[in-house]
């Protein structure tokens, strides 16, 4: 069950983020932000390696006690970033990577990164959105809040 | 199909309300309105630059983010494949089949413009797209790319595309009405324009 889902822009300021527990929202927001840095460092370091790695999804960006951080960039250095629980053993994502590019889309973690995605490319068609503005749609809450509510 | 002429009327209709026979001085008179035009274009790039990628790998390099504007995002949204790519970026298309109407045609060029320099600013490359009207049957459109140092180190790039004469009217065919429409529905697949209305809040 993820806890807390940030959507970040280029210029790596929010523009969306929401966390369940809603005490102790700092530590969440703290938590994206250093995770920013690992964002940087793993998208620069695509940008030296082999060819057949260039995916949007990173993976899991770090561990901590009680959480881990997952992330994905777009195509337009838009980041979202997810923390999830630890014990929550079903989200499994850094595990199915093998060797044929195939097998880790099916983890439920990127299926839920992209959703994120969809939701945030329907955001940016609606005319009323500027981007850069912070994301106000109802749909996105809602499937935000439904990915958090689920229990995986 | 039915896509297509919507747009048409579309752009047709923004044309016409936007280029009033007196134009207002006060408000800045028709340069405002072709701006107008060129941001809503801009926007509808914008939106196709997040859309169209979507299922993509990521972009390394600039040079990814231009391949994707050359080959995936020029047949998507103008139905032709480009014939060369040289170091200045000349676009040209087929259009107008009459010489008295080369007059009309920069106000519905406004709009196609802006849409190669929103999805380069959501790839995030800032850019200036102009076109011109040289010949009958050809438009060309030019992108001059900003770089960070400054005015100096601008590369044009130049893109050529078929241009076989058709016999149609001259705001026809501009831009590739059936795909902004669907960019607008969610997805490439066909649908009306106001399927989008029920996705947003």
């Amino acid at each position: 069950m993820a806890v807390c889902i940030a959507v970040i822009a280029k210029e790596n300021y929010p523009l969306y983020i929401r966390s369940t527990p809603t005490e102790n929202e700092l530590k969440f927001h703290y938590m994206v932000h250093t995770s920013l840095d690992v964002v940087d460092e793993k998208i620069s370091a695509m940008g030296k390696a082999l060819v057949d790695q260039r995916e949007l999804y990173l993976g899991l960006l770090y561990p901590t006690e009680d959480y881990k951080v997952y992330g994905y960039v777009t195509n337009s250095k838009v980041k979202f970033v997810m923390v999830v629980d630890s014990s929550n053993t079903a989200l499994r994502d850094n595990e199915i990577r093998s060797v044929s590019a195939g097998d880790w889309r099916t983890t439920p973690g990127w299926w839920m990164f992209r959703k994120l995605h969809n939701s945030y490319t329907d955001v940016m068609c609606n005319p009323f959105y500027n981007p850069g503005d912070r994301i106000q749609s109802r749909a996105f809450d809602n499937m935000v809040m439904s990915m958090m509510i689920q229990v995986c | 199909m039915a896509d297509a002429l919507l747009f048409e009327f579309l752009l047709t209709e923004m044309v016409a309300e936007l280029w009033p026979q007196d134009p207002d001085p006060a408000r800045g008179g028709r340069k405002m309105n072709l701006s107008v035009l060129e941001g809503m274009g801009c926007h509808v790039g914008q939106a196709l630059g997040e859309r169209l990628p979507q299922e993509m790998l990521a972009f390394r390099e600039e040079l990814d983010a231009l391949k994707f504007l050359c080959k995936d995002l020029w047949v998507a949204v103008f139905q032709k494949q480009m014939d060369s790519l040289c170091p200045s970026h000349q676009w040209s298309l087929s259009m107008a089949s009459g010489l008295q109407y080369l007059d009309e045609a920069p106000k519905f060029l406004a709009f196609t413009c802006g849409g190669p320099r929103g999805t380069l600013s959501t790839l995030g490359i800032e850019s200036l797209v102009t076109a011109s009207v040289a010949a009958l049957c050809a438009c060309k459109f030019q992108a001059v790319i900003q770089k960070s140092q400054g005015p100096l180190g601008h590369p044009q790039l130049s893109l050529t595309t078929a241009s076989g004469p058709h016999p149609l009217q001259v705001n026809s065919r501009c831009f590739g009405p059936e795909t902004l429409a669907t960019a607008f529905g969610g997805g490439l697949r066909a649908r009306a324009g106001h399927r989008m209305l029920k996705k947003w809040v």
